[in-house]
């Protein structure tokens, strides 16, 4: 391997200053996209691909970079804002981010996202650069028993997001791994639950179901408090200081990891990456000094970290094996193909100056990611202050705008109200709505990976137990969910407790 | 002890009457393509989850101290929830964005948004009808060249005389 010349190949973007404006604009447009509800990084990618067509390749591999990092980031601000996630990613960032807006402190947030999804990027490009390949190895072995667990554990955050009622809960999770399995079964090709309906074939978009149940249903509940003042917003610290950085290192370090490591397997990506490292906070930090849900800092902070550190993740199946990571590197895959690359372990042979300008890239994203996102921040913060009888129409409109541009079906608008108004029941009657949503997402990786495994096991459910104790992977991820299980009763808690004061009882 | 909201145990039981029926409808599924690997399975499970929740749900209740006086009649129980979940300006919000939805088509996206934005504001807030108007006008303006002319979104055009 030349090292020079693959140094080289990542240092390309300072050698030629107009990929460097690319990737600004690129991370600029994907911030202020990605911030706006109903458009995601998904659809901006989409979108850019088309302009790309005529460009030399590292112009649009540049750009396709920079949106892909500023549209992770940006979908935190409508849900720390709003209330609205931009993205699914976003979702657990909202659970403690729109809190603490609530208490006028959106600026300071909003910094503290921009931070630690920097340090996130970071960690993840770095695994990029040095991990790819042995990372890449390691994903591959991932089978369907390993998949499964983990979408198990991506559900034992339902009890993280059920605050009022367990049960209320589960049903609401219960609920959107349903709506998952509406449409053509993609085993057989079947159609489930669509009552003859051909709009239903093709499944309910979770970006529908998303904007209805976040977007749509807030509205409605704004709506009833019309006389509510404004929370005047603090926006003296919006870039935070240096000890308040180091306060969440340690959960910001953590969480990236996990982020890299979800975001390199294949098939998922940011979304459930930010939900489990919102899951690993929780469990993790003691006495924080908000509670989880009312606007603890840890649960913006590592739910960001992870979700830009899955970007990273995301890359590595796709720039050495040729396997998207999520949605969105399978876009940049199309446009590799459509400037004569190939993904894949040949990209490293062939195109390896391609492989490496990419990297370099990336850690050039995440630092136009800490201008942009800084950027902007007091004029966003003042969304928040805008006059309620302003701003909630006007959220309205982009929810049915949002659900408009996924296909430019009208049918989306009426299924996003219907999940709307559903949803705003929900909301009266303390029913959580993020359980709901986690299932819609989590359903396929829950469903394929079970009936892959259970036809593995000839339908024999003491043989579909068994294999779970076949691969050293599968039995460590088994253990982990137990434990995960277990931390949480009351026994656990007692045992800690008991144990801690025998603890501090020896020392004396 | 905790109290029930207007209407709470009727929503309750309502979903619980909702998730049997995805019971029903998933059993059929199951019947369609039986076994624990089949297409059926899944669906089966999950709303099997969802009426065993539903269930307890209710029964978390039992406790609850009820939501209106004894004396009652059902149908002012029914009055007052109503009254409850829809005030005013819900209840005109939901009418508005069902009419906006089914004229988006046919007005095209810059009038249809322009009236509900308009008629929103007019509603919520009374006073100064002519300012909601004119923050209506601007923001349907602001969200066409953003969507339409810089994101090249398709939105929906006037075509109710083609």
């Amino acid at each position: 391997m030349d090292i020079a010349a693959n140094l080289s190949n990542l240092l390309t973007v300072f050698t030629q200053p107009i990929l460097l404006v690319y990737i600004g604009v690129g991370v600029f447009l994907g911030v202020y996209i990605g911030a706006i509800p109903g458009l995601s990084v998904t659809m901006a990618a989409s979108l850019l691909i088309s302009f790309t067509y005529s460009w030399d390749i590292l112009p649009a591999m540049a750009a396709m970079i920079g949106i892909y990092v500023g549209g992770v980031y940006g979908g935190s601000r409508s849900a720390i804002l709003l209330n609205i996630p931009g993205a699914p990613a976003a979702i657990a960032t909202g659970l403690d981010g729109y809190p603490l807006a609530q208490k006028g402190l959106a600026g300071e947030v909003i910094g503290t996202t921009v931070m630690h999804s920097f340090i996130g990027g970071i960690i993840g490009t770095l695994f990029l650069l040095f991990g790819a390949p042995w990372l890449s190895k390691f994903a591959i072995k991932f089978g369907s028993f390993d998949y499964f667990l983990l979408a198990i554990m991506g559900m034992l955050l339902v009890g993280s997001m059920s605050k009022e009622s367990t049960w209320r809960g589960l049903l609401s999770a219960a609920f959107g791994l349903l709506i998952g399995s509406i449409g053509l079964d993609t085993f057989t090709g079947h159609p489930r639950l669509t009552f003859g309906n051909t709009y239903l074939l093709n499944g309910v978009s979770y970006i529908v179901v998303m904007i209805g149940l976040f977007g749509m249903s807030e509205a409605l509940v704004q709506m009833r408090d019309m006389d509510i003042v404004p929370v005047k917003q603090k926006l003296d610290h919006i870039i935070p200081r240096w000890k308040d950085v180091t306060k969440y290192i340690g959960l910001s370090i953590r969480c990236s990891l996990l982020g890299t490591f979800v975001g390199a397997l294949p098939g998922t990506g940011g979304d459930i990456a930010a939900l489990m490292a919102y899951d690993h906070a929780k469990r993790s930090t003691k006495n924080p000094e908000t509670p989880f849900g009312e606007g603890a800092f840890e649960g913006v902070v590592a739910p960001e970290a992870a979700n830009n550190a899955a970007i990273g993740g995301a890359m590595i199946p796709m720039l050495t094996l040729g396997i998207p990571g999520d949605a969105v590197t399978a876009i940049i895959i199309g446009a590799m193909y459509i400037h004569g690359l190939q993904p894949g372990p040949r990209l490293m042979t062939q195109s390896a100056n391609i492989f490496w300008f990419m990297i370099g890239g990336m850690f050039v994203a995440n630092l136009f990611l800490l201008l942009c996102g800084f950027t902007g921040i007091k004029l966003f913060a003042k969304i928040v202050e805008v006059p309620k009888y302003i701003l909630v129409p006007l959220i309205i409109i982009l929810s049915v705008l949002g659900a408009y541009c996924i296909t430019n079906s009208i049918t989306d608008v009426y299924w996003m109200l219907a999940f709307g108004v559903f949803g705003y029941f929900l909301k009266m009657y303390k029913f959580p709505i993020g359980p709901c949503i986690l299932g819609v997402i989590l359903s396929n990786l829950l469903e394929s990976n079970y009936r892959r495994g259970m036809t593995m096991a000839r339908n024999n459910l003491w043989k579909f137990f068994l294999r779970f104790f076949k691969s050293p992977i599968t039995i460590f991820l088994l253990c982990l969910l137990i434990f995960m299980v277990v931390s949480q009763s009351a026994w656990y808690k007692n045992l800690k407790d008991k144990l801690a004061a025998k603890i501090r009882g020896a020392k004396k | 002890m905790k109290k029930f909201l207007k209407g709470e145990l009727g929503f309750l039981w309502f979903m619980a009457a909702f998730c049997a029926f995805w019971v029903w409808q998933s059993a059929l599924v199951l019947k369609a393509e039986p076994g624990m690997s089949g297409g059926g399975a899944f669906p089966f499970a999950c709303a099997c989850v969802m009426l065993l929740m539903s269930l307890l749900a209710i029964w978390e209740t039992r406790h609850y101290e009820k939501a209106f006086p004894k004396t009652d009649k059902l149908i002012s129980k029914i009055g007052e929830t109503i009254t409850w979940l829809f005030p005013k300006n819900v209840l005109c919000t939901m009418l508005y964005v069902l009419i906006y939805a089914l004229v988006l088509k046919k007005i095209g996206f810059l009038l249809a948004t322009f009236f509900f934005l308009a008629a929103c504001m007019i509603t919520v807030r009374t006073k100064k009808p002519w300012k909601s108007v004119l923050i209506a006008a601007v923001a349907v303006g602001v969200i066409y060249v953003l969507f339409h002319m810089i994101f090249r979104v398709r939105l929906p055009e006037f075509t109710l005389f083609r």
